[in-house]
């Protein structure tokens, strides 16, 4: 397999604190990468440089061999890098299927003057975007009466299932997931994993991050572990769950806040 | 001669609705994308004074100037959407206010060019230079039994309304669509429209330079429809004026600011008999509007509930 | 030459600031702009006209008597155009703005109905006596100006900082929720401000007045502007802010006038407040970055 997303060197400082120190790491096509560590590790930090809504510091994030890290987050986007947020950011007043069409912008064309007259071209596109609307929201079980209810309105784990609907509706190569489980029972964490696998049964890779263990155990293939910004172990999840320094980092960290 | 109840008067005062109408959908353009501009008198000067002098100075005819006058708005809605691109909220708002009166400070003092404080006068009116076309085929208003006024008036009614429907169909047109959505996406959450693969700084400036070059169009109409443009027609006052319009009429919906500037510009031929006090009435409706209302009269629950009632009408 | 134009300019000035001081106190509670402001000023000059040309009375009487009336309709515009919209869910802060703006225009129209559209001479007693300091000339009238803004702005800073009224506003201008939860009365607090910096509008439409002897309905939207640029170009909210932009302001339009074109003066603030947005989108003494703002 080879490596589709490559970070080489990743430091990122807000004013003068640290919030990644030279991180490097690769995720492979076709795997689901699963990024843990304890709250304040620079996890979200990671996700933010590379769909470029935070410019790293130094060091350089590569898309298939080409540096993206110059490029604005929605051509990060158009190239194939979708994502989802931590803290949900859906239109809340705009309906499920909506916010999924807003997702097919970059996979999409008609501009003012096409739009306005409704040429066949435009015509035909709506219903392309429509139709893939559809399919996506089905993928993540939310067909039916779902799709005109504002976004906003939904339940909490709706909301979370639309948001990768929406990453999903861009075409991306590499999606990633911020804490997707978050917030869910049992039973929902379960259907999470198994969307997660499916998505990537779809031939899309996935960097995954995720408190849940359980979560993370069952679905990835491989881990990164972060602590305090940096990188202190890779590899797949037997082995990383029973690495000292892993053990070490959450123990350490569940001392001073109590949830690791 | 001429039925009486075709009155010059009234179509004027329609006229100028038709026009504010256009201002409104103007405002409504930039703040759908959530930029607050205050710019748009200024654009509505910029405009005007385009036409005006095309047609004064160089016998530019009416509606190539017209164009024109909406271009160079466009234009200057770029210059200054694109710094303004740093700013938000009050900020925005108050910035843009500002450019438009140092635009109406340069309308005042450029005098070899923009006439000054006193502005430019007999600029073609549409209504006149139709007539007289009218007359050199050989076509008489008499013959359908119009006075020449009567005839002014109707000719100018219709090309603004023609103006008007035609800038609110082409954005309610472009409400839902692929920019339309994106327009909405960017208001509701800037970041995640990015994220989502929208080119969040493309699309704001557009809606800032489409708000601007219909302002400019509504400015161009504007002085082909009085025959006289000033500085004074571009005041603060005007900017405020195109704000009520929308957050009167709604700032949520299209159709908002387009009933908002219809109601407003023939409310106080409705408060004609109280005119002494028809702009503190004015004011006090602002208020009352705004506390019970404060979303203004149209927004989308309501316009949801009369598409409703009218299916049921149906039914 | 320039020393005396230096303190046209500072006299000018310290009137802005005290204009701006009146935005920026509201804006700073409740996070809206006041856009009635300039009315009550210019209402607050009227009613010192009336006092002092027309009764004939001492000055002091005269601000007591703008404090009065401008305090008064502080109150009232609290009361029937902001609160009504605060208490209701989900009102975004353009509705309060319209609210203001509806109030302008009924004050700008009830001052017309009332004193007409002319020019109103506004004479003091001492208008042209003067002295010299150092080989510049002050009038006593600019020396008087100066006293009462200053004697108002260290007032104000003082009781901002050293009164417990003064923090809880501050308290209230930080985070109104947090302030309730602490046992504040935001509601009184809110009423105080608006109230405050109503009587100081009306304090500075005397000082205008004094400054160039006469008055007339439409001083309040171009000292409203003014204002509004002012506390763009010091920061949204700053005390500090708006008494250094307001200066900054004054002696800039008193030189461009002095040594340049005339026609442009009323544009200078918005020239300023353009080019320092576009290097300082938070304004010169401004904190948070206008996009975290909403």
């Amino acid at each position: 397999m080879s490596d589709l997303l490559e970070l080489h060197r990743i430091v990122k400082t807000f004013g003068g604190l640290s919030a990644l120190g030279d991180v490097s790491f690769s995720v492979r096509e076709g795997e689901i990468l699963g990024i843990i560590g304890p709250n304040g590790a620079g996890k979200t930090t990671l996700f933010h440089v590379i769909t470029a809504m935070l410019p790293p510091t130094q060091g350089e994030v590569l898309l298939g061999g080409e540096r993206i890290d110059r490029l604005s987050p929605h051509a990060i986007a158009r190239r194939g890098v979708s994502r989802t947020f931590q803290n949900l950011r859906l239109f809340s007043t705009m309906t499920a299927a909506e916010n999924v069409m807003v997702g097919r912008h970059c996979r999409s064309r008609a501009g003012v003057w096409r739009s306005v007259l409704r040429t066949r071209g435009q015509r035909e596109e709506e219903r392309g975007i429509l139709g893939k609307t559809r399919e996506l929201l089905g993928l993540v079980g939310m067909g039916g009466i779902d799709a005109e209810q504002p976004a906003g309105s939904l339940p909490y784990g709706h909301q979370r299932r639309l948001e990768i609907a929406r990453a999903m509706a861009s075409g991306p190569r590499i999606l990633l997931l911020d804490e997707p489980a978050a917030g869910m029972n049992e039973s929902e964490t379960q259907e999470m994993s198994l969307l997660i696998r499916r998505i990537r049964s779809l031939g899309v890779t996935i960097l995954l991050i995720e408190h849940d263990m359980s979560l993370v155990m069952k679905t990835c293939d491989r881990l990164v572990v972060f602590n305090f910004g940096r990188k202190i172990t890779e590899g797949p999840p037997e082995k990383v769950r029973d690495d000292p320094r892993v053990i070490e980092a959450y123990l350490g960290a569940s001392e001073g806040d109590g949830n690791a | 001669m001429g039925p009486e109840w075709i009155n010059p008067y009234h179509l004027q005062v329609a006229s100028f609705a038709f026009i504010n109408v256009i201002l409104g959908v103007s405002i409504y353009v930039t703040l759908a994308t959530g930029q607050l501009s205050l710019g748009n008198a200024g654009f509505m000067g910029i405009g005007a004074y385009a036409a005006a002098l095309l047609s004064t100075r160089y016998g530019c005819p009416i509606p190539a100037g017209i164009v024109l006058g909406g271009l160079f708005a466009g234009i200057a809605g770029i210059l200054v959407g694109i710094p303004s691109l740093r700013l938000s909220g009050v900020y925005l708002a108050i910035a843009t206010l500002g450019s438009g009166e140092v635009l109406r400070a340069v309308l005042v003092n450029w005098e070899s060019l923009t006439g000054g404080a006193v502005g430019i006068a007999a600029i073609p009116q549409m209504g006149r230079v139709l007539l007289s076309r009218a007359r050199e085929a050989g076509f008489a208003p008499e013959s359908i039994g119009l006075r020449n006024n009567q005839f002014i008036g109707i000719s100018v009614f219709l090309i603004l309304f023609v103006c008007a429907f035609l800038a609110v169909l082409f954005f309610l047109r472009l409400g839902r669509t692929r920019v339309g959505r994106a327009y909405a996406a960017i208001k509701l959450d800037e970041k995640a429209a990015e994220a989502a693969g929208i080119p969040v700084t493309y699309y704001k400036v557009l809606a800032f330079s489409q708000g601007a070059m219909l302002a400019g169009f509504a400015g161009a109409l504007y002085a082909h429809t009085t025959s006289f443009v000033s500085p004074s027609d571009f005041t603060y006052h005007r900017a405020v004026e195109i704000l009520v319009f929308a957050v009167f009429g709604g700032s949520e919906h299209l159709l908002g600011p387009v009933f908002g500037a219809a109601f407003l510009t023939m409310l106080p031929e409705a408060l004609r008999s109280v005119s002494d006090y028809r702009d503190i009435l004015y004011g006090i409706l602002l208020v009352l509007t705004m506390v019970f209302r404060p979303q203004g009269v149209l927004d989308p629950p309501l316009l949801r509930g009369f598409a409703r009632f009218r299916r049921k009408g149906k039914a | 030459m320039f020393l005396e134009q230096l303190v046209n300019g500072v006299t000018l000035g310290s009137i802005y600031a005290i204009v701006a001081l009146g935005y920026t106190l509201v804006f700073g509670v409740l996070d809206i702009i006041n856009m009635a402001h300039g009315e009550i000023f210019m209402f607050g000059a009227f009613v010192g006209m009336l006092i002092v040309s027309k009764a004939g009375a001492p000055l002091p009487v005269a601000f007591l008597g703008a404090i009065v009336v401008t305090g008064a309709m502080g109150l009232l515009l609290e009361r029937f155009a902001l609160r009504p919209l605060r208490k209701a869910p989900g009102v975004s802060n353009l509705s309060s703005l319209i609210s203001t703006i509806g109030v302008s225009i009924l004050l700008e129209n009830v001052a017309q109905k009332v004193f007409g559209a002319g020019n109103h001479l506004f004479e003091t007693p001492f208008a042209e006596i003067r002295f010299r300091v150092g080989g510049v000339t002050v009038y006593l009238v600019q020396a008087l100006i100066l006293f009462v803004s200053l004697a108002l702005m260290t007032g104000l800073a003082l009781w901002l900082a050293r009164t417990r009224t003064g923090r809880a506003l501050r308290a209230t201008a930080e985070n109104l929720a947090t302030a309730g939860l602490l046992g504040v009365d935001t509601n009184l607090m809110i009423t105080a401000t608006v109230v405050i910096a109503s009587a100081m509008g009306g304090v500075a439409g005397v000082l205008v007045g004094m400054a160039f002897n006469y008055i007339n309905n439409q001083i309040g939207l171009s000292m409203g502007l003014k204002g509004l640029a002012i506390i763009i170009f010091g920061g949204m909210g700053s005390v500090y802010g708006a008494m250094a932009g307001g200066l900054i302001l004054g002696i800039a339009e008193t030189l461009v006038v002095a040594y340049g074109d005339s026609g442009y003066r009323d544009s200078i603030a918005f020239l300023t407040i353009i080019v320092v947005l576009l290097i300082r989108p938070q304004g010169l003494f401004g904190q948070a970055a206008p996009g975290m703002r909403r």
